[in-house]
């Protein structure tokens, strides 16, 4: 019984019950309810692993409010590791009362198969060109909103190799860098190409964090071992990532599959490619001036996952003609945390509006977010709160910064 | 006892989905900082102070004991729901209703955050002292409740004396008002005063009238180290005797020093017996000469080492350390009583000793934190709740402890309250005639005994 949880009991146990997880929840400033917040969920925990709670469904609905975004973790005295408790109670729940049917479809369905993901994405192209999606009911137009316009072509329809090079590093081109936002990734190609990189990029499939964070184990496990075959050949010391959630979940296919040889390999390579060009290419910024200010929201994934702060930041700073302004709770999660957004609107909104209000009180007119699911939640807070910002990566920007570029 | 009369009669009153009974709702609400849990029968949402008195009506109608709770940060379990209790989550009424900057007053509901008003009033150039170390989690409710104190209050006095007056909904649901915006106020009893400190035993306290003071415009921070206990509380009195007030003068015992260095190496010496950290805050000027004249004074006294900040950067490094203390202190043990005893400032280094005797008495790690300035120690009490005879230990070193503090001229509780640890000592401290004027006063307020019950008396 419970035995994806009972190697944390130790973790459970840990917890002083201090509360200070409650001052940095965002989720607890809105609700207010200790369901919500890392010392409830770890006491529930600890009542489930001593045998005097169920799998519940009012369980699963506390262990389901929860964005992954670690600041409970980070600023934990006894460093209990909630989210990783979270995610341990989802994948119970999964394992004993399966998934709920839009999720079996999605992650099981959609996001393991690439071809057909691409194909959904066209189809939602096209129903918005046609205005189909005025005739959704109002709660799924809602959430249809918060997907940004698509590209006319994905990354890889646009994908051209770079020149050969001695010195190579593999990129690792994520979900929504190729459906949604394929500009990051011709940026950061543009970006390694000109500071003498050749850039191997296969064709990956989807990192599995959406599946590992909703408890499908299994699915993520499946995925990480096949991205694992995919890298393992390549002689490249780096595997960069544009998304700090896949970034992340890459750096723990380790853990995922048990301390394989393989995915430790592959884990250890993983780095993001803000972090890679300021400490490992070096940082060369273009001559043309971008006349913009800017400021930072820090991916919670890219901050405390892989420990990304200062280097998106530098190279920001670095960029001619740019204006950068720190935003008050920079690191704080924006509420969009993969499909949280979806599955939870209005809290979600809470939490975005105050992002949102953060973000204007800085002047800024562009936002910077080394993460595209962030950004895809931003964007859509911009436009929900009237503040009139662009929302891009730090390469994006870097890249604006070289002549004749094509980045706009 | 059969609750599903008063529970309709709550759900009709506040709707259904403001009285929470299901069993993963009522272990959310069965604790608070402190080492109890216990699980209350259902949890309360109420919005507004109407609520509260409607479900004090009920309450009194079914003899129903409901308990108010804040954010659950206290460290004496008064908040803790014994005996199947209704848990009031006060979470909700969390309005700053008014900063009134022509009387330097505010006027905030229960429920909101301590630190939330903190920000609202300085950004006006105001202050708002009591500073307990959850203040980025607790309410102004609690605070009230448990006459919470916290560093700056050795120069600015606690909770109490910020408190000019309260809204309270009485145990039988009446709603009465104690105080005003004025300073001065001598009508009839203090109620005021009555109800701070009271644990939610004599009423609930829904909106809050509190006492501002201008934002000092400037601090400076210093860190005195000494070999000795005894010197480095010869220097806190000879601070104090050439009339300077510090803010702080947090002191850090040897323990704790080695604790936080071997985690986190902020450059303390292992060999010291006591870390001050000075803070003084006030004009700009006056706050630079008194830093340098507290570092002599230091010296004097025999400080091995004075470091001074001259920047607010160098000012956070050394409080970094200070900071790090509970995290340090947490991952160092698997349960803990942060204790508050509290002697006369000239005791101080008796009362330290004698409870070190006790930790070597009893087999049991006591670091100790303090407040230096006014004789508020936190020894801090390490034990691992999963072995009995360790807990059994636990309870007879508090048991000398508190009879230590009171021997030395002191009291139970300098800052964290009665709740459940502390109660079976009250008569030690008050005398069974002085127990009998506190009974006599629950009586009065609460005849049915339904206001958090098994707090502060036994």
């Amino acid at each position: 019984m419970n035995e994806l949880i009972n190697s944390y009991q130790d973790g459970v146990e840990r917890c002083l019950r201090c509360g200070i997880c409650l001052s940095v929840c965002p989720i607890y400033s809105e609700e207010r309810h200790e369901g919500t917040v890392a010392r409830g969920k770890v006491h529930l925990i600890r009542k489930l692993l001593e045998g005097k709670l169920q799998l519940t469904p009012r369980l699963r609905q506390y262990m389901d409010l929860c964005l992954g975004c670690q600041a409970c973790v980070e600023n934990c005295p006894s460093q209990v590791p909630t989210d990783k408790i979270v995610c341990a109670a989802r994948a119970q729940f999964v394992k004993e009362k399966g998934l709920p049917l839009v999720y079996y479809l999605a992650l099981r369905w959609g996001l393991k198969n690439p071809a057909l993901m691409s194909a959904l994405f066209t189809s939602l192209g096209l129903a918005r060109n046609m205005a189909l999606t005025k005739l959704l009911p109002q709660t799924l137009k809602d959430k249809e909103e918060i997907l940004p316009p698509l590209p006319a072509q994905t990354f890889w329809q646009q994908y051209k190799k770079t020149k050969p090079s001695r010195r190579k590093v593999a990129y690792f081109v994520g979900c929504l860098t190729n459906l949604v936002y394929p500009q990051v990734g011709l940026a950061t190609l543009h970006v390694l190409e000109a500071a003498g990189y050749e850039v191997i990029a296969p064709q990956a499939f989807c990192c599995g964090l959406p599946h590992y964070s909703s408890g499908d184990l299994e699915t993520a496990r499946e995925l990480a071992g096949k991205n694992v075959a995919l890298f393992d050949a390549l002689d490249v010391d780096a595997i960069l990532t544009d998304c700090g959630s896949c970034g992340s979940a890459l750096q723990e296919y380790v853990r995922w599959l048990d301390n394989d040889p393989r995915a430790r390999k592959f884990s250890e390579k993983i780095r993001d490619v803000s972090e890679f060009i300021v400490n490992t290419a070096g940082l060369k910024p273009g001559m043309r001036s971008l006349g913009r200010t800017v400021t930072y929201h820090d991916s919670c994934h890219l901050n405390r996952s892989m420990g990304v702060v200062k280097e998106p930041r530098a190279i920001l700073r670095a960029l001619p003609g740019v204006q950068y302004e720190e935003a008050i709770e920079a690191n704080r999660c924006c509420g969009g945390a993969g499909t949280f957004n979806l599955r939870h609107g209005d809290l979600s909104m809470k939490i975005l509006g105050r992002k949102m209000e953060n973000i204007k009180a800085t002047g800024a007119d562009t936002i910077a977010v080394g993460c595209p699911s962030c950004r895809m939640q931003l964007s859509y807070g911009a436009k929900k709160n009237n503040v009139p910002v662009d929302v891009l990566h730090p390469v994006e920007l870097l890249a604006m910064t070289f002549s004749g570029s094509d980045h706009e | 006892m059969d609750t599903a009369k008063p529970l309709q009669e709550l759900k009709n009153l506040l709707g259904e989905d403001r009285v929470l009974t299901k069993i993963e709702d009522r272990a959310c609400y069965s604790y608070d900082a402190s080492p109890y849990i216990s699980e209350p029968q259902a949890v309360l949402i109420p919005r507004d102070t109407r609520d509260i008195s409607g479900i004090l009506k009920i309450a009194s109608k079914y003899k129903m004991p409901v308990i108010p709770r804040g954010a659950g940060t206290g460290l004496s379990g008064g908040c803790v729901p014994v005996d199947g209790v209704f848990v009031l989550d006060m979470s909700k009424l969390n309005k700053i209703i008014e900063i009134d900057t022509k009387n330097l007053v505010a006027v905030v509901q229960a429920g909101v955050v301590l630190a939330d008003l903190h920000r609202a009033v300085e950004s006006l150039g105001l202050f708002y002292p009591p500073d307990p170390q959850s203040m980025n989690i607790c309410t102004i409710g609690g605070n009230i409740a448990t006459n919470a104190g916290g560093p700056r209050c050795f120069k600015y006095g606690v909770t109490k004396d910020y408190v000019l007056g309260l809204e309270v909904v009485l145990a039988d649901g009446r709603i009465i008002r104690t105080g005003g915006k004025t300073i001065k106020n001598v009508s009839g009893y203090d109620l005021t005063r009555l109800f701070t400190g009271s644990e939610g035993t004599l009423g609930v306290i829904t909106e809050v009238i509190l006492r501002l003071i201008p934002l000092p415009r400037a601090k400076r921070t210093a860190l005195a180290l000494f070999n000795t206990l005894e010197d480095g509380a010869a220097a806190v009195s000879g601070i104090i005797e050439r009339r300077i007030v510090p803010t702080t003068l947090e002191l850090m015992d040897q323990d704790n020093m080695i604790l936080i260095e071997k985690a986190k190496g902020v450059g303390f010496p292992m060999d010291a017996e006591a870390g001050i950290l000075i803070e003084v805050d006030g004009k700009p000027r006056e706050v630079a000469e008194d830093i340098n004249l507290i570092a002599e004074i230091c010296k004097e006294f025999g400080a091995r080492e004075v470091r001074i900040a001259q920047t607010p950067e160098e000012a956070a490094a050394l409080w970094a350390g200070r900071k790090a203390s509970f995290g340090c202190l947490a991952q160092s043990t698997p349960s803990v009583f942060i204790e508050d005893a509290t002697v006369p400032r000239s005791q101080l280094v008796t009362a330290i000793r004698e409870f070190k005797a006790l930790a070597k008495k009893y087999n049991l790690r006591i670091p100790i934190l303090g407040h230096a300035g006014d004789g508020n120690l936190h020894p801090d009490i390490c034990f691992d709740e999963k072995k009995p005879d360790e807990v059994a230990r636990v309870e007879q070193c508090i048991d000398e402890m508190f009879s230590i503090a009171l021997k030395l001229g002191g009291t139970l509780s300098g800052e964290h309250g009665i709740g459940i640890a502390k109660r079976k000592y009250v008569p030690w401290e008050f005398g069974e005639a002085g127990a009998d004027v506190l009974r006599s006063i629950k009586n009065a307020l609460d005849p049915l005994h339904i206001l958090n019950p098994g707090k502060v008396l036994l």
